[in-house]
């Protein structure tokens, strides 16, 4: 290679949230290698699978490349090409024509990632609050609430956890290396090296895990009960930082109160886990306190107590004061950035659609409240924009999504892949790649150098791909909006927001990124500190949870667990792939090429199966999916199989992805909402492995042998009466639902 | 000169295989094609280990590598700082060395045809940066650096490291990289992963190179050279005396017979000059110890003389196509008469047979006996045809197959030694050809021949006296 003929162009990561540091390398106009930005402070040069592998969103031969409107039916699949002024007069006309008969709340928004931000801007502007992300309802949404009504701040993305210094880590449910965000497995292996404690809560054998001093094998459904047990033992054994709960916190008192029935008998009950345990992890944490991570987690969607969860891992922070502190979380710093493209709503906001049943959804709408807005002729919501949102995979209930879908009058897709979405849509407008594209200032004040990193395109956007800032431009100077994206060019626009910092986009684009002075990263060893409650405390006890009719105080409610014969269904990250976005790029597909059903050996043994054999697996509500191929092992639990979210690509024209793997989103045709945010919670799903004909492959019906055998403290196989888990097989609705396949209505792509 | 080594930290190493996609990109591979792996073993939970673990290798560099030598071309080496590469100028795809490597740490690319294998990233490290699959390693769990160097990153970790090498009592040949992890985990690693013992060897194909032909080559040739030796012995003693009395016979006038055109005399030392070339940089590729038939100094010269080991490929390519092509214009410029009238001529007869008997007794038996009359080509030049044309066409089909099919498997790994075969019948068939023409004093008008064309009746009448009597009256056309 010519060193002289290649550009190096520095850009950060768009492939997940960790948006590491990038420089990308050109060569006559083709890129030729993404690599590690070494200055990232959260990076440092090291990017992951799929960041090594970016250069394939560009050159990938599925991907859009030029508008298209739809011919066929919805959900066919049939489109044809427009010119992008075709295109942009049509989106134009139609928004027009639903906010002069419906208002501006009738256009439904589910976006994702940094280039949606303008969209997102543009819609508050018009006075549109009717927009959701899966990364709230579906992910992080009830991690970031308990935290922020506990400390008035959420935990950061990325998350500000000073891992490096942690003494002990504490894993609840969180699989760090399946899940790979690259400063974050730095710190963790650094962690491992250096003898820190690992103790990791989950169902499954997860890498994590099996690198841990403790793998606790959790039932599930119960990890509240183990963080209440927790906070007795540290409450009732006076082992919590009593100077640092005394000067930052409020509510001790009726905490102690609310948790003294939440004894580790009890919990080992719940969570069959052993008591010895429970007590001997809570005294660890004490000898190694402030410097504990009680590490947040990322998605925590799961049972629809998820806010309580949250809120109770906030609390056991607290106690071993942890926040503010070294080795724990570290504290927000500040960045002033210029304004933003669009100027706030003339008028007052169109709230019509949201329900109130969730107190602390993000944008004041939960995802379901707008799906379920969307459906029959009376709905509120007529026009949908997903912008670089799979709905399909990425919301569960696909059937209302895909009723929805039938309903709304208009659909616009604005993505780089032709997902599942795009064969539902009216219109659909090819993006930039984010190796192609300017992305909004990504500034990053969860670390305690601040610092602000720009998305800037190596190449011209191939195709007709456009850039984001210019799309959404576009569609409002045609509906009028000229005070919107008044800088002709994105960088002008960039310009204005990196003003404050005294920097120049030039200046950036060329390191690609600005790191600011360091700030306060921990709480001030005297004196006071105003958190950002309404106690200005650390709310042990939630005054607003109260006042919107939630308990103050975390309290333990049994989720529904997996009757005989059953399997609670769980998913979780393979390291090759980003959720469904990832699997048409051939490099990852390779390695990672389809996923397998983890099933525990004795169940598999008791059922005549082992691994490699291949069943199908059909839900409480007779959804199928298969076949996939079994992986038997001791890894899991007796009560719980387990996927990797992401495959099973229901659209045709990803070529790689289609059909490859099975996908759990499809198994999700239920959730259970946590009610303060609206969080949609997949855990709560149950399946059967069945034959290709769907008849159940029961094996040898003796789960209570098996359940003992495997999880040898389990004081009793099934509860008693009254107790959970206790329920009969429940009276699923056994209507066949299909509908999840009648998306693909053409495989001849 | 630095000492290169690895270190793969299982403790720190998560499995999430950025370093084979970073790899992968850095050298833009095929998909399918790898210099390292990443593979999931399946996740355990007994009560020795719990371990969800992962087989993470690659090209360990041993200094005592088995892959070395199975390359026949010598494409791969080890470059002066220990590492094991592959030049791939000079790799045909054989695969020979991917049958000699325990670890399967080689495979054949499918769009190129060549080896690949992890070189530590030679060329990113030689300008000062650590391999891809190093920089990217979002877990640090692959160490690298200069055993030599005291400050090198490998040596410090190697400090507070227990390192062990992935070897087994039956393959032990001392990797050059090296694990660290919970020996619980390690054990696992390597007993469910163990290196290949049935794999430390060229295959069949570089065996019978090896064991056989490259043995039976030397064989032949002192056989022949024996034979020639006391052909030429007896020819000195006996035969002079017997030319003496002849030198009496001979006619006043001797006229000169058209014996052959002279674009067959063209074609006879183009093929002579072909030879010696494609001989010359053909054993010179040869390099490999297990194969090689010419001497280390030949195999230090030669590359000398071309540039480059590579330049001497491609110059024994090109030459290989030169021939084939002057090969085929010829034979198309008059079928008839280059091809049928040729191949009609090398068919052996009756009197052929007793021929040969006759001549090989008198090297070793009775040098006094007569030889029964031939025609145009006597029975020794026909059996020099057959065999220098079977052969090659041999080795213009096996080196058509290395040349336009790299990495095409089997075809391609029997390519060689048939290439090797073919080349060394004709070899040693050339050594006794040169031989008859340059030392058998009596075959001096033969030679001779080859310049004008034509050949002395007396000697026609004497060597080949089937053809003097079927050319009967026309024989003298050309006076």
């Amino acid at each position: 290679m010519d060193a002289e003929e290649v550009e190096e162009i520095p850009s950060i990561c768009d492939l997940c949230f960790w948006r590491c540091g990038i420089i990308v390398k050109v060569r006559k106009g083709e890129i030729i290698r993404v690599e590690g930005h070494p200055n990232h402070p959260r990076s440092r040069g090291r990017l992951c699978a799929r960041g090594n592998a970016g250069r394939h969103m560009v050159d990938n031969p599925d991907r859009l490349k030029v508008p298209l409107l739809r011919v066929g039916e919805r959900g066919e699949g049939k489109w044809k090409r427009i010119s992008w002024p075709e295109a942009l007069d049509l989106w134009a006309r139609k928004t027009q024509e639903t906010i002069d008969k419906y208002g501006p709340g009738s256009i439904g928004l589910f976006s994702h990632g940094l280039s949606s931000r303008f969209m997102n801007a543009f819609m508050l502007h018009l006075g549109n609050p009717n927009r959701t992300s899966p990364s709230f309802g579906q992910c992080r949404g009830p991690r970031d609430v308990g935290f922020q009504l506990t400390f008035g701040d959420g935990p950061g993305s990325p998350e500000r956890h000073d891992m490096a210094r942690s003494k002990m880590i504490v894993l609840i449910g969180c699989h760090i290396g399946e899940n790979v965000q690259t400063g974050q497995v730095a710190e963790f292996a650094d962690a491992i090296d250096h003898g820190a404690r690992i103790v990791v809560v989950d169902p499954r054998m997860s890498v994590a895990a099996s690198k841990a001093d403790q793998w606790l094998q959790i039932r599930p459904g119960t990890d509240t009960a183990l963080l209440l047990a927790w906070i007795h033992v540290l409450l009732a054994e006076d082992l919590y930082d009593r100077a640092y709960v005394e000067r930052h916190a409020m509510g001790l008192e009726q905490l102690r109160r609310a948790v003294a029935s939440y004894t580790p008998d009890w919990a080992a009950q719940v969570t069959q886990l052993p008591r010895d345990r429970i007590v001997a992890e809570a005294r660890q944490m004490a000898r190694h306190r402030p410097a504990v991570l009680i590490h947040c987690g990322r998605f925590s969607a799961w049972y629809g107590n998820d806010t309580q969860r949250s809120r109770a891992m906030a609390i056991l922070v607290a106690l071993l004061g942890a926040w503010g502190r070294p080795g724990g979380y570290f504290l927000r710093s500040k960045i002033e950035l210029g304004s933003r493209a669009c100027p706030p709503a003339h008028g007052p906001m169109d709230r019509s659609v949201a329900t109130g049943r969730h107190a602390f959804t993000q944008f004041g709408v939960a995802g379901q409240e707008l799906v379920e807005a969307s459906i029959g002729p009376q709905a509120r919501i007529k026009q949908w924009i997903l912008y670089a949102d799979n709905l399909v995979q990425s919301h569960p209930d696909f059937q209302s999504t895909r009723e929805a879908l039938r309903s709304v009058d208009f659909v616009t897709m604005v993505d780089i892949w032709p997902t599942e979405g795009a064969l539902w849509a009216d219109l659909i407008l090819p993006e930039a790649s984010y190796l192609e594209r300017h992305g909004d200032i990504y500034a990053v004040k969860d670390h305690p150098r601040p610092f602000v990193a720009l998305r800037q395109p190596a190449i011209a956007p191939r195709y007709q791909a456009k850039e984001p800032y210019w799309i959404v431009q576009q569609l409002a100077h045609r509906l009028g909006h000229t005070d919107c994206f008044t800088r002709p060019d994105v960088t002008g626009y960039l310009q204005d927001r990196l003003a404050p910092l005294g920097l120049s986009y030039e200046q950036l684009a060329r390191t690609g990124i600005h790191q600011l002075a360091e700030q306060q990263a921990f709480l001030p060893a005297a004196g006071a500190y105003k958190f950002k409650t309404p106690s200005g405390k650390i709310e042990l006890h939630s005054s607003t949870m109260a006042a919107n009719g939630y308990p103050a105080i975390p309290a333990f409610e049994p989720v529904e667990q997996a009757p005989i014969g059953w399997y609670r269904l769980v998913s979780g990250r393979s390291p090759y792939h980003s959720a469904a976005r990832t699997q048409n790029i051939e490099r990852l597909m390779s390695q990672a090429p389809t996923n397998t059903l983890w099933l525990n050996d004795q169940v598999a043994t008791a059922k005549g199966l082992a691994s490699g054999d291949s069943v199908f697996v059909q839900n409480q509500d007779g959804c199928r999916e298969g076949p996939v191929s079994i992986l038997s092992t001791p890894a899991i639990r007796t009560d719980v199989v387990y996927l990797v979210h992401g495959y099973g690509s229901r659209s045709f024209a990803m070529r790689r992805a289609y059909r490859k793997g099975v996908s759990d989103t499809a198994l999700c045709s239920r959730f259970k909402a946590d009610t303060p945010t609206g969080g949609t919670g997949i855990r709560v799903n149950f399946v059967q492995l069945v034959t290709s004909e769907g008849k159940e492959i029961a094996g040898i019906s003796q789960r209570c042998h098996q359940e003992r055998a495997a999880i040898p403290w389990a004081e009793g196989c099934i509860p008693k009466a009254g107790e959970s888990g206790a329920e009969d097989l429940p009276a699923y609705q056994k209507e066949e639902c299909d509908d999840f396949l009648e998306m693909d209505l053409d495989d001849s792509c | 000169m630095p000492h290169y080594s690895m270190i793969i930290d299982m403790n720190r190493c998560v499995g999430c295989g950025a370093c084979v996609i970073a790899c992968q990109e850095e050298w833009d591979l095929p998909i399918g094609a790898a210099r390292c792996w990443v593979v999931p073993m399946k996740p355990e939970a007994s009560s020795l280990a719990l371990s969800y673990t992962h087989y993470v290798g690659q090209c360990n560099h041993c200094q005592q590598a088995t892959c070395l030598d199975a390359c026949p071309t010598a494409a791969s080496y080890r470059d002066e700082q220990g590492r094991i590469r592959v030049e791939p100028q000079l790799c045909i795809g054989c695969g020979y060395c991917v049958d000699a490597c325990p670890y399967g740490a080689r495979m054949v690319r499918a769009d190129q045809g060549t080896v690949v294998k992890c070189d530590f990233c030679a060329p990113r490290v030689d300008i000062g940066l650590v391999p891809a699959c190093v920089q990217t390693c979002p877990a640090g769990a692959r160490i690298f650096g200069d055993l030599d160097d005291g400050e090198s990153p490998v040596s410090r970790y190697r400090l507070d490291h227990s390192c062990q090498r992935h070897e087994t009592p039956a393959v032990s040949i001392k990797p050059q990289v090296f694990y660290v992890g919970r020996q619980p985990i390690i054990d696992r690693i390597f007993s469910e992963n163990p290196p290949n013992p049935k794999k430390t060897g060229p295959p069949i194909q570089g065996v019978l190179l090896e064991k056989l032909l490259r043995p039976g080559f030397f064989v032949l040739l002192g056989v022949t050279a024996l034979g020639q030796g006391m052909d030429f012995f007896w020819q000195r003693t006996k035969g002079r005396a017997a030319s003496a009395a002849k030198k009496d016979e001979k006619p006043a006038s001797d006229p000169m017979l058209r014996r052959r055109a002279m674009s067959a005399v063209c074609l006879h030392w183009f093929n002579a000059l072909v030879w010696i070339l494609a001989s010359l940089s053909g054993f010179g590729l040869l390099r490999s110890s297990r194969y090689r038939v010419m001497p280390e100094f030949f195999h230090d010269a030669l590359p000398a003389v071309f540039g480059s080991r590579a330049a001497l490929l491609q110059f024994h390519i090109a030459l290989g196509l030169c021939w084939l092509f002057a090969l085929l214009l010829y034979g198309a410029w008059d079928p008839k008469r280059h091809l049928l009238t040729f191949l009609r001529e090398l068919s052996l007869r009756a009197h052929d047979i007793d021929w040969l008997r006759a001549r090989v007794r008198g090297i070793f038996v009775d040098s006094e006996q007569d030889l029964p009359p031939q025609g145009k080509y006597n029975a020794g030049q026909k059996l020099f045809g057959i065999v220098v044309t079977g052969g090659s066409l041999l080795i213009m089909a096996s080196g058509l197959i290395m040349f336009l099919l790299p990495g095409s498997g089997v075809l391609l790994r029997w390519s060689i030694p048939v290439h090797f075969l073919a080349a060394s019948l004709i070899f040693v068939a050339l050594g006794v050809h040169v031989y008859m023409t340059l030392l058998v004093r009596s075959e001096r008008p033969a030679l001779w021949s080859m310049v004008h064309g034509r050949i002395p009746e007396s000697y026609a009448r004497e060597h080949n006296r089937l053809w003097w009597v079927k050319i009967g009256d026309k024989r003298m056309v050309d006076k």
